[in-house]
């Protein structure tokens, strides 16, 4: 029997020890659960001078409310359009730089980590970067001009059409290393033995890659795209910076209408209903992704 | 004609000469096999047959072709691996059809081709499974299937036997000598187990450190090694080397080490010298009724029915080794009589592990 810290009239060591973590989940993660549960179940509303203690419980009319909001529904269609956008891709490009890092080119050793670099630049860095790229004087106004032969001063920001371009290019460039490093995790575990038993029996590049590698790749890729999408529904940094979900509503995300009516207009309870009604769509989503890959491990 | 030569084949990793100038012609439906110390080159060898790995140096042709520009695809080899590398995504019958499918063949005949290796390997039974489930000896006949379906004109095989038991490896080996008889195809093998040479090959080629030792016949290496590191390795048990020196005499040479004094008639020289001799176990006899080289005392008795193995330490703590016919029944710790047969004495020079006599 294992020997435990134990005196009597006395707290335990253990749970002494545990105890500081505990109060942090508890504070940032539990109460905070808890009150959205309750606030998104009530009519908390500060700026209409109704008082967390004076909210009157309406059970699930913010939910109705917030579905029928025509400008939440496209926030979400919009995050999901620009994340599948992201998510395709990044994914394109990871597994075709992991695919030529497999093989043997000269300066793996320093193009892998220039490769990584994206991924370890803050997002406010990279924000204020495609700002600047994007500008009317910036860099890429400048090289249409001059493939155009004319002068172009586009404002990317403020187009109703083309102020999701900077966004999505900015996403793509800060997250395709996750994407990269995870399939180049996963390339480089399949044995040479089977990919030198298909190759002296016949295959050719491609259906190596068809028949052998993707396959075995279908785990890793479920769980990469996982993980991608995760990050990818929650962007708000480059909106914030960039567009302010504009011009309009134009480019606004999920979490940049969420940002906006729970902390700028104060409808506490309204956003609450919405943060549930995501993360409920998101869970069923990842759950049932993950479980055609346990599934396929069985 | 030779079906596969080696002209001249050598390979360079950074500062390790992985491969020195090798040259080997094999017969169209030769079993040959490459045995080496690890780290001798046998596989690398292996891997620019097969066409993975590319010569700096040297040509490797099939009937006269070159091969050194085909890519393993287009070499109609048959590969099994040391560790196996079956496609664990499938199942064994998908893992033998593999060969037949990226080649677009019809469903009928890819059906009937793998149900005729399933057959002659007795793996038909396990043609569904998951290859995760099975066992090391049916994951080795299912990799052999999985080569035999694109009926390739050579088969290589690198330390296939490696990961299985004792048991099994004698199972597996005999498999692969009766597919070797049904087939009549050439087959190369690897190994560093000497022992699987000796009892599969037709002939064998002994490397060391990318250099090609001896080639030949088990047997006419095994009673005729060109030097002391093939003597040492070729054989099981492996060959007792005595350092010690020889002394010129009228009718011959004295060799006196460990305390042994061994009479060699047929070598003959004119100055004292440093020298190693080697004598086969089996040819070491033990006794009390014969005229002795020398006494060693026995360190340790293995009585396996059909013949002793008997160990014994002679002076200065030198260890050999006795096969004796299981008549000869010695006393552990017993100080006995031994006396190197005459004929079977082989003498190799100290430092350069040349073969000096005979």
């Amino acid at each position: 029997m294992s020997e435990r810290i134990k005196r009597k009239g006395k707290i335990p060591v253990n749970i002494i020890m545990l105890l500081p973590t505990n109060i942090i989940i508890l504070f940032l993660i539990i109460i905070p659960t808890i009150l959205v549960i309750w606030f998104s179940l009530v009519n908390f509303q500060p700026t209409f001078g109704i008082n967390f203690w004076q909210s009157k419980f309406v059970f699930l009319d913010n939910y109705f409310k917030i579905l029928m909001d025509d400008e939440f529904v496209k926030a979400v269609i919009r995050t999901v359009y620009i994340s599948l956008i992201c998510l395709g891709v990044e994914f394109t490009i990871g597994l075709l730089i992991a695919s030529i890092l497999t093989g043997n080119i000269h300066g793996k050793k320093i193009l892998y980590p220039l490769l990584i670099i994206p991924i370890m630049i803050p997002p406010i860095v990279i924000g204020n970067n495609f700002w600047l790229i994007f500008s009317a004087n910036g860099p890429v106004n400048q090289i249409i001009s001059i493939i155009l032969n004319t002068e172009f001063k586009a404002s990317w920001f403020s187009h109703p059409k083309y102020a999701i371009i900077p966004i999505i290019l900015s996403e793509i460039w800060h997250w395709y290393p996750l994407t990269f490093l995870i399939l180049f995790s996963g390339l480089v575990n399949i044995s040479t033995s089977e990919i030198r038993a298909a190759k002296i029996l016949g295959a050719t590049e491609w259906q190596l890659s068809w028949r052998i590698k993707f396959p075995k790749l279908k785990g890793i890729i479920t769980i990469a795209l996982v993980i991608r999408m995760m990050e990818a529904l929650k962007v708000f940094d480059v909106v914030h910076l960039l567009t302010h979900g504009g011009p309009g509503t134009r480019t606004q995300t999920i979490s940049f209408y969420l940002f906006k009516y729970g902390f700028k207009y104060s409808r506490i309870s309204y956003v609450s209903a919405g943060a549930w009604i995501i993360l409920f769509i998101s869970l069923l989503g990842f759950s049932l992704a993950l479980r055609s890959v346990l599934v396929e491990r069985k | 004609m030779p079906a596969l030569v080696l002209n001249n084949i050598s390979k360079r990793y950074g500062d390790v000469q992985a491969l020195d100038g090798i040259n080997l012609q094999i017969q169209d439906g030769e079993f040959c096999v490459i045995v080496g110390p690890s780290g001798s080159g046998k596989t690398t060898l292996l891997n620019i047959i097969a066409g993975f790995t590319k010569p700096d140096d040297g040509e490797v042709t099939v009937d006269g072709k070159p091969y050194n520009q085909l890519s393993p695809r287009d070499r109609n080899i048959g590969m099994v691996f040391q560790d196996i590398g079956l496609f664990s995504h499938l199942t064994v019958r998908k893992n033998i059809s593999f060969g037949l499918e990226i080649k677009k063949s019809s469903k009928k005949d890819i059906d009937k081709r793998v149900e005729e290796i399933a057959d002659r390997l007795k793996i038909r039974k396990l043609l569904d499974k998951k290859v995760r489930l099975l066992s090391g000896g049916e994951a080795q006949r299912v990799a052999i299937g999985r080569t035999l379906i694109t009926n390739p004109s050579f088969f290589l095989f690198d330390e296939p036997l490696g990961n299985l038991d004792a048991n099994l490896r004698v199972e597996m080996l005999t498999e692969i000598k009766r597919l070797h008889l049904h087939l009549k195809k050439t087959f190369i093998y690897v190994t560093h187990d000497q022992e699987q040479a000796l009892s599969a090959a037709s002939r064998v080629m002994i490397m060391k450190d990318g250099k090609a030792l001896q080639k030949g016949p088990p047997r006419e290496i095994y009673n005729n090694p060109i030097g002391k590191f093939v003597a040492e390795f070729f054989g099981v048990p492996s060959m007792n080397l005595i350092d010690g020196t020889i002394i010129p005499e009228e009718d011959g040479s004295l060799f006196q080490g460990a305390g042994l004094n061994v009479k060699v008639k047929g070598y003959s020289q004119s100055k004292k010298a440093e020298v190693t001799l080697g004598v086969r176990p089996t040819d070491v006899v033990v006794g009390n009724q014969i005229t002795e080289d020398g006494f060693g005392t026995i360190n340790s008795l293995e009585l396996l029915g059909d013949k002793n193995q008997i160990y014994l330490t002679l002076e200065q703590e030198k260890s050999i080794i006795a096969v004796t016919s299981p008549e000869v029944r010695p006393e552990l710790e017993e100080r006995v009589k031994i006396k190197l047969k005459e004929n079977r004495i082989f003498l190799f020079d100290r430092d350069q592990g040349g073969r000096l006599y005979p």
